[in-house]
């Protein structure tokens, strides 16, 4: 049984989550479509950019990783095998690392449109989103390539 | 007499299909029976239409699913089975029943800057454009638009994104850059950028497959972006 204190505290932090949801999703009604984003209008073609060029290095970077684990499931590679020839291996490191950089570069602007067209999301709330999974895919990727190097 | 079997939209965004039954003629078009609706079954019917041969864009509908020109539709190519369902333009508000409010369209065309800009005087000489140079040739391509709305209404990234330009706006757009008399080319490319510009467009082509005078917007607006992506670069936007 709760006492009349404790449902009072539940209320308002109830209405507090309320209220930064509605900021979050309702910024874009309260502003006009240039106001909308932090992105302006130079940024969001130079993003449409960056995702074209990362594209272009992911088609690349997605044969060759294929091509690897091709060749270490058909030859059998245990995991510390395959760790014996990754630790230390500065091309790995380095191929790797280049895959984890335009995966959070490629990825997280093709979210914001996604999250534009299908949820009507386009406030700075969700380019906030889109870069906190840009940093949270660069972070956990590269910490991972670490991983398997050091 | 065989007979068609049409439904057509009453309403406006809220309404129903209308059934009618309509005597099949020999060359007749999808406008022909919209217009035989009106003067014999229903003369509360309401539609557009001006020239009735392909040149001033008005009569335009969705037939069967796909936005169309009705006045140089031919029944014949959409109607096999002999069934036919009319209805308004898609990302149009409906005025009543097939008639839409067009404003949004036009509105849009102007906010990519769709004017020519020139900087000569009436008492200037003639500028001088080669038929045969890149620029005249890429102008051609896109020129004989006629403003029918088909390529908005088939664009789903409008569906989705109701600030993103479309087609037609986009690919006057096109045909104005490649205008070498033009002055405004950088407010242009600039107007024409970003989310609710060409760089929303995600190439589905529908545009280019709908587009009753075989125009592609889709080669304009990939033209727009690359262009675009260049004066971002050189920081000219």
């Amino acid at each position: 049984m709760q006492s009349a204190e404790c449902r009072v505290q539940i209320a308002e932090c109830e209405c507090r989550v309320r209220f930064i949801f509605l900021l979050i999703t309702h910024h874009s009604s309260l502003n006009t479509a240039c106001e909308r984003t932090f992105v302006n209008i130079r940024s969001q073609v130079l993003l449409w950019g960056a995702q074209r060029v990362s594209a272009m290095v992911l088609a690349l970077c997605v044969v060759i990783h294929l091509v690897t684990i091709i060749y270490a499931v058909r030859n059998g590679l245990s995991a510390a095998e395959i760790l014996g020839r990754t630790r230390g291996n500065v091309g790995w490191l380095a191929f790797y690392a280049v895959f984890v950089a335009v995966v959070a570069i490629h990825a997280p602007i093709g979210l914001r449109t996604i999250v534009a067209e299908t949820l009507g999301w386009r406030s700075r709330g969700a380019d906030i989103f889109v870069l906190a999974v840009a940093l949270s895919l660069a972070i956990w990727g590269w910490r991972a390539v670490w991983a398997v190097f050091y | 007499m065989s007979m068609l079997q049409v439904k057509v939209w009453r309403g406006n965004e809220q309404g129903e299909f209308q059934a009618f039954e309509v005597p099949r003629r020999e060359s007749q078009t999808v406008l022909d029976v919209v217009t035989y609706i009106q003067r014999k079954c229903d003369p509360t019917l309401a539609y557009r239409f001006a020239c009735r041969v392909g040149v001033c864009g008005s009569c335009a509908m969705s037939v069967n699913g796909q936005s169309r020109w009705t006045c140089r539709t031919h029944v014949s190519k959409v109607a096999a089975d002999g069934r036919l369902e009319i209805a308004p333009l898609r990302n149009l508000p409906v005025v009543r029943d097939l008639v839409t409010d067009m404003r949004e369209f036009f509105d849009k065309w102007a906010r990519a800057r769709g004017r020519f800009q020139g900087s000569k005087r009436r008492t200037d000489d003639f500028a001088r454009v080669a038929p045969d140079s890149r620029e005249r040739r890429q102008v051609d391509a896109g020129i004989e638009c006629i403003g029918c709305g088909v390529c908005y209404s088939a664009c789903d990234v409008v569906t989705w994104n109701p600030d993103y330009l479309g087609p037609a706006a986009l690919n006057r757009a096109w045909t104005l850059v490649n205008d070498v008399r033009d002055v405004d080319r950088n407010g242009r490319l600039a107007a024409v950028a970003g989310d609710a510009g060409c760089h929303a467009c995600h190439t589905h082509m529908n545009c280019t497959e709908r587009c009753p005078k075989q125009i592609s917007p889709t080669v304009g607006i990939a033209g727009l972006k690359r262009m675009v992506l260049a004066a971002a670069v050189k920081g000219q936007l």
